[in-house]
């Protein structure tokens, strides 16, 4: 491989630009053309272009004969300290007239090998190209050879990380395409629709392979598994061991992004008799002349962000002045603090009601405590000695088990944790509402309804199904409680906090703004109860207005039901005691609207379940 | 015949009328009383709206049904208001229930979602056998197949706890709901002159097409008021609470007649709609048994079973049914299947599922 290129920059040219990478010098069987994604580069992403025996775009053409590669380059700075970046659907239609100026691409296969931010672009290109195509016979041409799109981490639905740079956008100073990369942002979630949609009528001739990052950077995952899902039919994300960054950079053709991509690429390109040579094009620089008064609004917001400061800074100094109260240090012999946690690694794992703890101490009368939450008042008449060993007694906490049987705590110690986890054959009551992430400034009281009709129909759903079968009786113990902080995203997290809090269903989702409507979307977790169905990833969104007052309740039923059935089988209960579950969840189901996102696939859930216990299915599923 | 001879010619009638079933009067005569609660939610909109849901349920109550045979008692129904605190809870509205006259409180909550009101009303049953009066139960049967003792065999109400489809109000309807000011009261139905306000406690006394009149404390002498409709769609709370009362009255064809408008509308929860062909298939039999009108209950309980045959319920109905029906083989192959179909809603063992199968293995079957 000659003409190693050895002269590349860090900033990308502003206008989009068709890189040449490397092809063969006969018969032309297809074209890859790469795009990298945010911050990125149209040879930096790919690997080191000066690496003479690796580079992944002259690789894949080496190794498919009559392969044509090329990177596009494009400016996508995450930040307006870095440079400027124009809106993601300006940035595709700028894309569109790069790609209609090159002939050749209209001749061949053609082949997109996106990574991340990357594949946004290229879905809104191909859906521009497909509108065009009836006036622009150039369009027209060029979508008809387009047989494949490679997603590698996409954020199909946005980035958390995206959303931390539009919360910190004082300083972060975000470009207008960053924005767009906010988690669950409508404007994306309607591309993802429209993509879909488009997708699935030109499934004969158009491929889509799809990688997701499983490992974090130094600023935690960027695209979680849930986002770079696109949600085709049938090309399910393959996890790769690598984070955002190291994704789109294969050591070599065995890495299983590069193998798998070429095994794609190959068997969309036709094969070529007389491919000729291969041939590695010179790179040529890739560098920007920026104006010189660019620099002007930046040297303005410095400004004032270290005005911001110096009058932070003198405030906080001058809070001095406020009297301190000290809390004073724990009296030599003071009870410890005790603490209910869970082995996974809850700190806090609120006891329900009726729990009761007796402490015992040597040579002394057990004592009760009162429990309050996860915490335990220790009684003050214990005779407390330094050093002394006391054992910690609970009943009465049918959902939790000790996690371990017989632990001695030593008087001394500040901390007593006592490690409870959840009773495997104990039913799961408990439906934990965490705070939804908002896209919007401000507007906490439409949240705060929405969270009072679900928890009030949750409530009810259940005194109500209790009286059902003395079975059933069960559920009128279900708690609703509010946890004042958002659910992790990692799903694994979610997972272990699930499993560890004995919770029967987390809820978390997101407030943003759809045309002019208030939008929720609301995220039902199941953790392991959704085996076998496809609903741990299930996003209803619903119109906050009193017009959706009946889906909003109804949605949520159905999930609850689900979850309420799905734990009876856990816990081996009767087909009776199900079918009380799956019956009610029938009769509500039918009031479903099924073009409310999200809730087709909480009918399909409810469908998986009734299948699961032999049951005919309905016609309103 | 001149008018006043007419007039006093059905005086008479009607006097004779009321010493023939007098009797029966005295030894059946019982209450049958809905409790309505004050709303929970944002007053005084929770609380008016539920005053308005009151009088329209109260508006379903009627002296006596055209066609009841032999019972022409109806017992009395009686619709009572509470200053109790609002109920959030069934076992809450249960517990307003001691010590009143009524059986089953309506209760509910008013909530704001967006820029509108959402009302959300349930029903809660105490003693629903106990209210039923003369048989003890909604529906019984006495199968010959079964030994002597234990040939009986019988439902109840489908459940004690009705929740109804949300009630979005009108935009219009929220701003009146919502002054502090309460319902005007005016002297006649011209509506022209108000003589006060109905905010607190209240007796109504009279009915007309959405008007009532009604005698409220701290107001002076009986007024009418307006009854605005709430919803720009028909709900289903007032005729299921009234179809209710009239079960629970054993006027049959009356609670047949509300119920039927309960399962037409479209928007109701299903659950209601089924629930409610479950009271109309119980009543329809009844009222064949009283007075030989034809029975409909199959039909009722097989759309209650169209709607969702997955409920334990709407197959012990659709039994009764078909046990009622007959003995002819058709209907036992019917009653078979059904039972094959829906063993594995019911516990192994069901005593009550056992006591049809008893039935269904002693009759013909084609």
């Amino acid at each position: 491989m000659a003409n190693v290129p050895v002269v590349w920059h860090v900033t990308a040219h502003p206008m989009a630009d068709l890189v040449e990478i490397a092809d063969w010098t006969g018969q032309t069987a297809a074209s890859v053309v790469f795009v990298h994604g945010l911050g990125g580069h149209a040879y930096g992403t790919w690997g080191d272009p000066a690496d003479a025996a690796w580079f992944w775009p002259r690789g894949l053409a080496a190794s498919v004969p009559g392969l044509r590669t090329y990177a596009l380059s494009y400016d996508a700075p995450p930040s307006n300290w870095l440079g400027t970046a124009m809106p993601l659907q300006d940035r595709a239609t700028n894309v569109v007239e790069r790609l209609l100026g090159r002939a050749e691409l209209r001749e061949q296969p053609l082949i997109f090998v996106c990574h991340s931010l990357g594949g946004l672009i290229v879905k809104q290109a191909l859906l521009d190209l497909h509108e065009q195509r009836a006036r622009r016979p150039d369009a027209d041409a060029l979508l008809a050879q387009v047989r494949g799109v490679v997603f590698v981490a996409t954020p199909h639905s946005g980035s958390r990380s995206a959303t931390w740079m539009e919360r910190l956008r004082v300083l972060a100073w975000p470009t207008a395409i960053a924005s767009q990369l906010v988690a669950n942002d409508p404007a994306l979630r309607k591309l993802n629709v429209s993509y879909r949609g488009f997708a699935d009528d030109h499934r004969a001739s158009l491929r889509h392979l799809v990688f997701y990052e499983t490992q974090d950077t130094l600023a935690g995952t960027i695209v979680d598994e849930a986002s770079s899902d696109p949600g085709l039919p049938g090309d399910p994300p393959i996890p790769i061991d690598a984070d955002h960054v190291s994704i789109a950079k294969p050591r070599d053709g065995n890495d299983l992004v590069a193998e798998r991509v070429q095994r794609f690429v190959a068997a969309t390109a036709p094969p070529v008799t007389a491919p000729g040579e291969f041939h590695s094009a010179s790179l040529r620089s890739l560098t920007v002349r920026r104006q010189a008064w660019a620099v002007v609004p930046k040297l303005a917001r410095a400004a004032v962000l270290v005005l911001a400061v110096a009058l932070g800074a003198r405030a906080l100094v001058g809070s001095r002045a406020v009297p301190v109260t000290h809390v004073a240090e724990p009296r030599p012999g003071a009870p410890p603090l005790v603490r209910f946690a869970a082995v996974d690694g809850v700190e806090c794992l609120p006891m329900p009601a009726g729990v009761r703890v007796t402490v015992t101490v040597p040579n002394a009368v057990p004592q009760d405590a009162q429990v309050n939450g996860c915490e335990v008042q220790l009684p003050w008449a214990l005779d407390w000695k330094a050093g002394q060993l006391a054992r910690i007694a609970v009943e009465g906490a049918a959902s939790f088990e000790r996690a371990e049987a017989a632990k001695d705590y030593r008087l001394g110690d500040p901390l007593w944790v006592v490690a409870m986890r959840p009773t495997a054959t104990a039913p799961r009551l408990l439906v934990q509402v965490f705070d939804y992430a908002s896209s919007e400034s401000g507007p906490e009281q439409p949240l705060a309804q929405f969270q009072t009709i679900v928890r009030n129909k949750i409530q009810m759903l259940a005194q109500s199904m209790a009286l059902r079968n003395p079975l059933c009786a069960y559920v009128a113990d279900l708690r609703v409680e509010r946890t004042p902080r958002q659910l992790a995203s990692s799903p694994s997290a979610a997972l272990s906090e699930w499993r560890s809090t004995g919770s029967l269903l987390f809820l978390s989702g997101l407030l943003f703004r759809r045309d002019a409507a208030l939008m929720v979307r609301s995220q039902p977790f199941f953790g392991e109860l959704s085996v076998g169905a496809d609903v741990s990833r299930v996003q209803i969104d619903l119109r906050i207005d009193a017009d959706e007052f009946g889906q909003t309740t109804d949605s949520h039923s159905l999930a609850l039901l689900y979850a309420l059935a799905m734990d009876a089988r856990r816990r081996g209960l009767p087909n009776d005691v199900v079918y009380v579950f799956l019956g009610e969840a029938v009769s509500i189901a039918q009031g479903l609207d099924t073009t409310v996102p999200g809730v087709q696939l909480l009918k399909n859930a409810l469908r998986g379940a009734l299948e699961g216990i032999g049951a005919p299915i309905p016609e309103v599923l | 015949m001149s008018r006043s001879r007419l007039t006093q010619v059905a005086i008479v009638a009607w006097l004779v009328a009321i010493a023939l079933v007098a009797p029966g009067l005295q030894a059946q005569d019982r209450f049958v009383g809905l409790l309505v609660a004050p709303f929970s939610g944002p007053n005084p909109l929770a609380r008016k709206a539920a005053t308005v849901i009151h009088l329209q349920t109260w508006q379903t109550l009627r002296m006596a049904a055209a066609v009841n045979g032999k019972t022409l008692n109806f017992g009395r129904g009686i619709l009572q208001w509470t200053e109790e605190a609002p109920p959030t809870t069934h076992a809450a509205a249960l517990a307003l229930l001691a010590g009143s006259a009524s059986q089953m409180t309506l209760w509910g909550r008013a909530e704001e979602f967006g820029s509108g009101v959402v009302v959300q009303a349930y029903l809660s049953v105490a003693d629903a056998d106990g209210a039923l009066a003369a048989n003890s139960t909604l529906w019984r049967l006495a199968p010959d197949e079964l030994p002597e003792a234990q040939r009986s065999i019988s439902v109840g109400l489908p459940t004690t706890l009705f929740e109804f489809g949300p009630i979005v109000l009108k935009p219009d309807v929220i701003p009146v709901l919502s002054t502090q000011v309460g319902i005007p009261m005016y002297r006649d139905r011209t509506f022209r002159e108000q003589i006060g306000a109905l905010s607190g406690d209240f007796v109504a006394l009279e009915q007309g097409p959405n008007v009532a009149r009604v005698r409220a404390s701290g107001v002076a002498e009986p007024g009418w008021v307006r009854l605005p409709g709430l919803s720009n769609n028909r709900s289903e709370v007032t005729d299921f609470a009234g179809g209710l009362i009239r079960i629970f009255r054993q006027d049959w064809s009356g609670a047949i007649e509300l119920l039927t408008r309960v399962t037409a509308v479209a928007s109701a929860p299903a659950s209601i709609r089924i629930s409610a062909y479950q009271l109309m298939a119980a009543a329809s039999q009844r009222l064949h048994d009283q007075v030989g009108t034809p029975s409909r209950s199959v039909e009722y309980t097989e759309a209650a079973e169209r709607l969702n045959p997955f409920l334990r319920e709407t197959v012990k109905f659709k039994c009764m049914a078909l046990l009622a029906a007959g003995r002819d083989p058709a209907t036992m192959k019917k009653l078979a299947d059904t039972v094959t179909a829906s063993a594995s809603l019911f516990p192994q063992g069901d005593p009550w599922l056992g006591k049809v199968k008893t039935v269904l293995a002693r009759r013909p079957q084609a």
